[in-house]
């Protein structure tokens, strides 16, 4: 589990503070989305659960391992695996497997087991042809899949993804939001960034930022059915929301409370099969 | 799309073979190209054409490769051909030129000297991968770690390096074009609004490479890397075949010594 009691960050030479007063717990096999406007601090929260900053007060633990001791570093990044919003910042081998292997290299494996390890993440990935590629050569969507296989390479128990589907096209975006689900089914722990109301169906839970702490934590679909109180920030609805409310205020008597493609197919389905 | 190196890998017996008996062979090379002279030259020029040859590579690649360079080789020659002293073969009329016969050896063998450790290097390059050429001088640079080198974090640094060559040079480009829809003279301008402009390109370029830098030694941390020992995929092998590759170089190194030997035994 990730505990994070009462943390404050503040970066140098910043004058308000980037997190304040946050606490929060998330379970093993959780899908957690988390929004909110751009410079909230939601990175800043994301990078806290890898070690990579240390807040100023509070604690993070990840399974019972502070954040705050360096000898727990090696593997609470072992624990938390990150992706972060560009990902040809995140590849640094020369090669595709080269660079899948960059972190069991890091765990110290030896070849042997790593090339056994790189073996197996590349064909569950279907990227075996890719394994010899260069970096630079290759699409947005593989170089997203190339730097999510470096991170599962590490067997991790939560994987935090920093706005995933950022500068990729339709059918990338669609393969990496199925990456995450089929993830989460496996028990992995999801801590997703995201703007967009639509990547956020899948979520089991909703956390909302705003000006470094947590105005909202709660079911996603909660959250969307409530009247949005005034705290700063409003979520856009998911689209299909949008369409089926619109539909409503034509006439039509659907349920508003839908959020995702599939539920709008089962009602309107319901509907027409009655109007028949 | 940016290239990185001209290495493509067509399984040859040079290509197979481990970096580390590569790197080996084409500093001997290098070395005894500098002391060759004679029908060593025909020799030493003999084994490389046929290194080539084994390992199934293009001549026009190697051309390819070589032409941004035979220009200086040629200079090189011109130099030595023209302010040579010795026994004169040939005076320019009208110019204070004389070509000497001293001046005409030294001068080719400074040239082939020039192109051959250059095709050395192509050599080299061609048929190693760049990862495992920084695996290879890894291993060969290890004894240093003793004398507290960092070898294996300079190695890191080495291949980020080689990494982010392509990705620097398409943000060059994508900065280039962005600076021309703005009406920059980059390319059309006067040579000093050419400078000028350029200014305006490097600076965004040193930005965004610093933050790069920032980014990839965090995505670094995240992945848990630390100073200090750590192990990689690639796995070194030592073979048959590179014991043949390393008894044929010894062959080689044995008859240039020789050769060099009978020519001058006492130095």
């Amino acid at each position: 589990m990730i505990k994070i009691n009462n943390i404050f960050y503040q970066y140098e030479g910043s004058a308000a503070p980037a997190l304040s007063d946050i606490s929060m717990e998330i379970h093993e096999g959780e899908y957690v989305a988390l929004t909110g406007s751009n410079g909230c601090g939601k990175t800043t929260l994301i990078r806290q659960l890898n070690a990579l900053v240390r807040p100023d007060r509070g604690t993070v633990t990840i399974d019972g391992l502070d954040t705050a001791d360096p000898a727990n570093h090696k593997e609470i990044r072992r624990l938390v695996g990150m992706l972060f919003q560009n990902p040809d910042n995140q590849i640094v081998g020369m090669t595709v497997e080269e660079d899948i292997a960059f972190g069991p290299g890091n765990l110290n494996l030896p070849p042997q087991e790593i090339r056994r390890q790189v073996h197996d993440i590349l064909e569950s990935f279907g990227l075996q042809s890719l394994a010899g590629r260069a970096p630079h050569t290759l699409s947005g969507g593989e170089k997203r899949l190339v730097s999510l296989a470096g991170v599962l390479i590490m067997n991790p128990r939560y994987i935090a993804f920093d706005e995933p589907t950022a500068y990729l096209d339709a059918t990338g975006r669609r393969r990496v939001l199925a990456m995450m689900k089929q993830l989460h089914k496996k028990g992995i722990g999801i801590i997703h960034i995201t703007h967009d109301a639509a990547d956020m169906a899948d979520a089991d839970r909703l956390l909302i930022m705003n000006r470094g702490k947590l105005i909202r934590d709660g079911h996603l679909r909660d959250i969307l059915c409530a009247k949005q109180e005034n705290t700063g920030f409003t979520l856009p609805l998911p689209p299909i929301t949008e369409l089926i409310r619109h539909l409503n205020r034509q006439g039509w008597s659907l349920t508003p409370d839908i959020f995702t493609v599939e539920e709008a197919g089962r009602e309107i389905h319901r509907l027409l099969t009655r109007a028949r | 799309m940016i290239t990185l190196g001209q290495y493509i890998n067509n399984n040859s017996f040079g290509h197979r073979l481990d970096a580390r008996v590569k790197i080996l062979a084409t500093v001997t090379l290098s070395l005894l190209i500098f002391q060759a002279r004679g029908w060593e030259i025909f020799l030493i020029s003999s084994f490389v054409f046929t290194v080539c040859f084994i390992c199934r590579l293009n001549f026009f690649s190697i051309w390819k490769a070589l032409q941004p360079l035979v220009w200086f080789a040629v200079l090189l020659f011109a130099l030595h051909l023209f302010f040579t002293d010795g026994t004169v073969l040939f005076t320019a009329p009208y110019l204070p030129v004389e070509i000497t016969a001293e001046g005409l050896s030294r001068g080719l063998i400074i040239a082939w000297q020039f192109i051959a450790l250059a095709l050395c290097g192509v050599l080299l390059t061609m048929v190693t991968s760049p990862s495992d050429l920084v695996h290879g001088l890894t291993y060969l640079l290890g004894p240093l770690k003793y004398l507290r080198v960092p070898v294996q974090d300079i190695a890191v640094m080495v291949s980020m390096s080689l990494r982010f060559v392509p990705t620097l040079l398409e943000e060059y480009d994508r900065i280039k074009q962005a600076q021309i829809a703005r009406g920059s003279a980059i390319e059309t301008g006067r040579p000093a609004r050419k400078i000028k402009s350029l200014a305006a390109l490097i600076i965004p370029l040193m930005v965004s490479a610093f933050r790069r830098a920032d980014d990839l030694t965090e995505a670094m941390e995240a992945r848990g890397y630390a100073r200090g020992p750590r192990t990689t995929l690639n796995q070194q092998h030592f073979g048959r075949e590179e014991v043949f590759a390393l008894l044929v170089l010894g062959v080689l190194l044995s008859l240039v010594l020789t050769s060099q030997f009978l020519r001058a035994p006492f130095p």
